[in-house]
């Protein structure tokens, strides 16, 4: 363990800062700035149609979000209900009924240069989701330190594909998954 | 034993912005002494008694830091007061403080306990040599482990742009689920006693 950070730059705050922390918790912080996935690699694993966002609250499953998946080519869309954004997705198998989402928001027009990703795993009912962000995947006791990603200056870096892999693969082996996906009911 | 001790500074990495932790982090650090109740694991009334409140910490100026690439880096610094068993953090050029108490649960675990307006909001701490190490334990990482003995009553939800909270109703339930998250997770920040 090397050094502490100087005073001036101790001085900066803390506590403002924590508030952007609050932000990118929402989306998780696995991300590149170019696709790790290439797009010929991608599957279509999952139907086209109305789905359930089920959030697992310790055990008890709470529908939180409800939403349309729709597809064109290899590429998915998935828009929530009330929201003009839309998450753009290709979907790569890993392992048996594992999949590494490459996601990229769409929003006012305009895709956004960030890749984020996401393990989906299938299930009976539909398919679940790990999102980490970088401290989920950091201080995971399980997670071999050369998995463990480093941090930037605004976001956890990983080495390329193989690292996502295997650092989302480790936390999805050592973790609940947060979000359920099954098939919803049409839209009234 | 007062486990947080002066330690001198060491020089180090320069320039390793304090952004890159703040911003991937998705709690509050020493915690909970900078969180509201979102995203924190709360309880409505106090679940441990005071009496049996430990003062493990030497008051004193203290830095906060987190680990960063296997390096600490500072995130704030403050003054830590002891009043009989209760304990005033107080960061340097803020206006507020919070209150909190210390009760020992074993195998060098501590739970903090910091009173809000509406809640009792709980961190777990670690005595590792001289540092007080913290968690920094928040709701979404309370869920993330496979296995809840017993699960939290969960306020909130992750779509609402302030994260959720995870309300505990038994001591024993708390401490079960906090030793077990040590079991998960490795610590992320530490108290240091600085001087001034």
């Amino acid at each position: 363990m090397s050094g502490v950070a100087p005073a001036d730059e101790r001085a900066r705050g803390f506590a403002a800062l924590l508030v952007l922390a609050m932000s990118v918790m929402i989306t998780g912080c696995v991300t590149s700035s170019r696709p790790y996935f290439d797009a010929s690699t991608a599957v279509l694993p999952f139907s086209e149609g109305r789905y359930d966002a089920v959030e697992n609250h310790g055990g008890l499953w709470v529908n939180t979000k409800s939403g349309n998946l729709t597809r064109s080519g290899a590429t998915y869309m998935w828009k929530s209900d009330g929201s003009t954004d839309e998450l753009r997705m290709t979907v790569h198998p890993v392992a048996q009924d594992n999949f590494i989402v490459s996601a990229r928001e769409y929003k006012d027009d305009q895709l956004s240069e960030k890749y984020q990703y996401f393990l989906l795993r299938k299930v009976a009912e539909g398919f679940v989701l790990y999102d980490p962000n970088c401290l989920d995947l950091t201080r995971l006791r399980a997670m071999p330190p050369p998995l463990r990603p480093r941090m930037t200056k605004n976001d956890c870096a990983f080495t390329g594909q193989q690292h996502v892999i295997h650092a989302l693969g480790t936390f999805a082996g050592a973790s609940a998954p947060a979000l359920r996906f099954v098939p919803g009911k049409r839209q009234e | 034993m007062h486990i947080l001790t002066t330690e001198p500074k060491s020089r180090g990495r320069r320039g390793r912005a304090t952004a890159a932790f703040t911003r991937c982090r998705n709690l509050i650090g020493a915690a909970a002494l900078a969180c509201g109740l979102a995203d924190c694991v709360i309880s409505k009334g106090p679940l441990f008694d005071p009496k049996d409140a430990v003062t493990p910490i030497a008051a004193g100026r203290f830095d906060q830091q987190a680990l960063i690439d296997d390096s600490w880096i500072s995130g704030a610094v403050g003054t830590l007061s002891l009043d009989g068993k209760t304990y005033t953090w107080k960061r340097e050029n803020s206006d507020s403080s919070d209150e909190f108490t210390v009760y020992d649960i074993g195998n060098d675990l501590y739970v903090a306990a910091i009173a809000k307006k509406d809640a009792v909001v709980y961190e777990l701490l670690e005595r590792q040599g001289t540092a007080m190490m913290t968690y920094d334990v928040v709701c979404r990482s309370v869920l993330q482990m496979p296995v809840l003995q017993f699960s939290p009553e969960v306020a909130g939800n992750r779509w609402g742009g302030f994260g959720t909270s995870c309300r505990f109703f038994s001591r024993d339930a708390l401490v079960t689920e906090l030793r077990k998250f040590a079991q998960r997770n490795s610590p992320f920040s530490r108290f240091v006693g600085t001087a001034k």
